[in-house]
């Protein structure tokens, strides 16, 4: 109510024409309400929150997720998490805010990065409303349908911000758009996470809720990874067989009964990711695809007489869990190791064939909208990375070249 | 620190402490003769501990530095692998005296490089016994080497390997003693610049000694028979390895090693696969001292874990992958892991820890002297049947219970010299991968990383 009396008030000023300015014409495509207001508040409220934090760290460790206890949580304290997280969320936004702000001007007018930096103004502010007051169960409500809102909104985000990067190569060196994409993309997860788990946490300490010992908000606390690979496996095999008529196979050598707590979707996300990689791999170098094999062929080298199972070893540490991935894909050449990291587009141009998007869409259990809003990013590595990352575990590559290449995924949990 | 130090039967022998030291030290070590110009002295005979031979570094040393620091400013001249391999190309009376002047230029500016190093390390560094010992060595040979004359025929150039072959063994034991001085002055001097210390010393060492290795080997070919045309089995340095048959060979020697320590407890076997047959040019002695320290943490990991847990182990995963510039090795286990605590300290010199440098005092240096003393031991014998002597061979059957914890740095920096490289990923509680990647040498235009060591 206030804002858009303020609006009326400013439309007749000249500032409010130059803030608006910035932005381009044409309306962001998203279906919001209502038209996007840059007015003083939201910009104060940006500045003050973006001085917060500026190191890519993550403002919160996997402790915090699980401190509250099991669902159900006593309403104080759920209100008392929806303050903190309503920080957090500000804070990161805000500091997203200001680094768009901070590209060159003319990349900004690029209308997939004005998207989205309208799309984080829009969401500055809806997030920002909804949790001036945080006294009460229906406050907490509200709140939730606020950040509800931000989910859907950024969803499709990526795809989006990658476009804008994309064509804007020119105006950016990739050393700064992998510093940019990295913080950025960092930022992004510590967001949705916590807000999802925020929503998650108010749904299972519901009145009406399902019991459900296992979960603590998104967190499962009898996570199997061997589970988790087997139904990554029969997914990726149709796709599989969509492409290149064959099956991939994956055996588990150790670590069957291991259970962790963690994120199911942020490791359903990078072992899909593993997964796929090594499944094509292995693939390609059986059918002589691969330049690894080619060379075997031409030096008269032993060849797979079938394509070999990848070989999953599942180990609990102290900190959490280690899994390697074993494929003989016939490994990755020396002047690739360095750029499969990068989010460069390039690559994926040069990799992807025709039927290879869909081998690169992930499960709709993880997009959420049933979409292959990820598909053929080039991006799935690093953003694996990203996720591995985020609570300080790692993910490395160790290569064969002509026989196969080794990952190692390493994830904190502490439980 | 200069003065006395104690072998382990309680002998007590005077170290050569430099003319300063003798003059400030409240107990006057006793050495003979002058302090004088001892530059002429037969290098023969020549030995570390022993109070014989008087100090190179007198006190008149600072104002002779002068040649040094003339050599130090030249820069090393790169070598190509043609070159040093002789690669396909006739050998003459004329090639093999190029051949021998180059060396002759060659050896004392890279000595003088690190000469010149060690000069500008911190005092109480170079003046620890074992640190000054190598010091000395070099300057010795460094004046040795320069004032040679220049090589003309044949018969000087027989003179000069005879020299040649002389500081070769001489410079035997210089590892252990780095090593130990290392490991006691870890204390004094910040862990990166001690590892790029050592790491700049070996790198240098290395190319030395295959200069200098291959240049006896190319002599010694040509005296036996002068139209020798080097092919593929350069001298003694470059040979056709068979991958499986030096893992296999390796793997037989450190076995025997931890089980001698270990001695009911089984170690597990290898199982290999991949390219097992393959066949490339390598510098053979540094692959199985590489191998060696790699199979010897793993059968020492699994004999421990054993201990630990007694659950039965699995055999070592070999696989061998040829790709057209590499050979990979990886080296698969379920010993246990490294314990996180270790992991950033591996590939160092300088130990981590505080407490483990200590413990490392304490029990390392008794056994390294011994090992300095075997080598010499060995090394005299084998001047006599005029075997060719390398450190690394004494380095690779030490006993087992030397534990020195330099296996992974030294190992990298052998596997890189020649543009490989080495990666351990370890699962906690599982196991440990190894990674070995090997340049195949066979390409003969290339250029090895040897200037500026």
């Amino acid at each position: 109510m206030q804002m858009r009396q303020r609006l009326r008030l400013a439309i007749g000023k000249s500032w409010s024409i130059r803030w608006m300015s910035t932005c381009p014409r044409q309306q962001s495509k998203f279906s919001l309400e209502e038209p996007i207001f840059v007015n003083i508040d939201v910009s104060e409220v940006i500045a003050s929150y973006a001085r917060t934090v500026t190191t890519k760290t993550s403002s919160f460790d996997f402790q915090d997720l699980i401190q509250l206890g099991r669902p159900p949580i006593a309403s104080d304290a759920l209100i008392q998490n929806a303050r903190m997280v309503r920080e957090i969320i500000l804070s990161s936004l805000s500091r997203r805010i200001v680094a768009v702000r901070n590209l060159p001007y003319i990349m900004v007018l690029n209308p997939n990065i004005s998207k989205i930096y309208n799309i984080y103004l829009h969401s500055v502010n809806v997030v920002y409303e909804s949790g001036t007051k945080l006294e009460t169960k229906e406050d907490n409500d509200r709140f939730v349908q606020a950040l509800q809102n931000m989910i859907e909104t950024h969803t499709n985000a990526i795809p989006t911000l990658a476009k804008g990067f994309a064509e804007s190569q020119t105006y950016i060196s990739s050393d700064e758009t992998n510093r940019f994409l990295d913080v950025h993309l960092h930022d992004r997860i510590g967001t949705r996470l916590l807000a999802k788990h925020h929503i998650a946490l108010t749904k299972q300490s519901a009145q009406d809720a399902r019991r459900d010992a296992r979960f603590i908000g998104l967190v499962d606390t009898n996570l199997s990874p061997a589970e988790l690979c087997r139904e990554i496996t029969w997914f990726l095999s149709d796709v599989c067989d969509l492409q290149y008529g064959m099956r991939p196979s994956m055996t588990i050598d150790v670590g069957e009964d291991v259970r962790v707590a963690y994120i199911p979707e942020h490791l359903e996300y990078i072992l899909t990711e593993l997964l796929k990689n090594s499944f094509r791999a292995t693939i390609e170098q059986f059918l002589g695809m691969t330049p690894a094999s080619q060379y075997r062929i031409k030096h008269g080298l032993q060849r797979e007489v079938v394509p070999h199972p990848v070989a999953v070893t599942i180990v609990r540490t102290a900190n959490g869990v280690v899994i390697r991935l074993r494929d003989r894909g016939g490994g990755i050449q020396e002047d690739n190791l360095k750029r499969i990291w990068g989010y460069s587009e390039s690559t994926f141009e040069e990799e992807e064939r025709d039927g290879f998007k869909t081998l690169n869409s992930p499960p709709p259990s993880v997009t959420g909208t049933g979409g292959s809003t990820m598909a053929g990013l080039g991006y799935g590595l690093p953003l694996s990375r990203a996720y591995a990352e985020y609570f300080g575990g790692s993910i490395d590559l160790e290569t064969c070249f002509g026989w196969g290449t080794d990952v190692y995924l390493h994830l904190i949990s502490r439980l | 620190m200069g003065g006395r130090s104690t072998l382990l039967n309680g002998q007590s022998i005077v170290c050569r402490s430099h003319y300063l030291h003798y003059l400030m030290s409240p107990q006057r070590v006793r050495s003979s003769g002058s302090f004088d110009n001892h530059y002429l002295l037969p290098i023969v005979g020549h030995r570390f501990n022993s109070g014989l031979p008087p100090s190179t570094v007198s006190s008149r040393h600072f104002y002779q530095n002068e040649k040094l620091l003339e050599f130090a400013a030249r820069p090393s001249r790169p070598v190509s692998l043609r070159q040093l391999a002789f690669f396909g190309m006739k050998l003459t009376n004329e090639k093999i005296i190029q051949s021998a002047n180059f060396v002759r230029q060659e050896l004392p500016t890279r000595m003088a490089h690190r000469i010149h190093d060690m000069q500008s390390l911190p005092y109480s560094i170079v003046q620890n016994n074992h640190i000054s010992n190598v010091y000395e060595l070099y300057y010795h040979s460094f004046n040795t080497i320069r004032r040679f004359p220049i090589i003309k025929t044949i018969e000087d150039n027989g003179r000069f390997c005879d020299i040649l072959r002389e500081l070769l063994a001489h410079h035997t034991a210089v590892i252990p003693q780095l090593v130990m001085g290392v490991i006691e002055c870890s204390d004094l001097i910040d862990s990166k610049r001690m590892d790029n210390f050592m790491d700049s010393m070996l790198r240098s060492r290395i190319s030395r000694r295959v200069l200098t290795e291959q240049h006896i080997a190319l002599t010694e070919e040509f005296l036996k028979d002068p139209n020798f045309k080097p092919a593929e089995q350069v001298g003694q340095v470059f040979f056709q390895c068979s991958a499986a048959d030096i893992v296999r060979q390796c793997a037989t020697v450190s076995r025997s090693l931890t089980q001698s320590i270990h001695q009911d407890i089984p170690i597990p076997e290898l199982v290999f696969e991949g390219d097992v047959e393959i066949k490339f040019a390598y510098v053979a002695s540094h692959l199985r001292y590489i191998i060696g320290e790699i199979l010897r943490n793993t059968f020492e990991a699994s004999a421990e874990h054993y201990k630990a847990t007694g659950d039965p182990l699995s055999p070592v995963l070999v696989t061998i992958s040829d790709a057209p510039q590499h050979v990979t090795f990886r080296f698969s286990d379920s010993a246990g892991g490294i314990p996180p605590e270790i992991i950033p300290y591996l590939w160092s010199f300088a130990k981590g820890p505080r407490s483990m440098i200590r413990h490392h005092n304490f029990k390392q240096v008794p056994e390294l002297e011994a090992i300095v003393e075997e080598l010499e031991a060995w090394v005299a014998s084998a001047m006599g049947q005029r075997k060719r002597i390398s450190s690394l061979t004494s380095l690779t059957t030490r006993s087992p219970t030397l534990r020195l914890g330099m296996g992974l740095p030294m190992s990298k920096i052998y596997a890189e010299f020649w543009g490989g490289k080495i990666a351990v990923q370890s699962m906690e509680g599982f196991g440990c991968d190894v990674f070995l990647h090997i340049s195949k040498l066979g390409n003969e235009s290339r250029f090895v990383q040897m200037n500026n060591i």
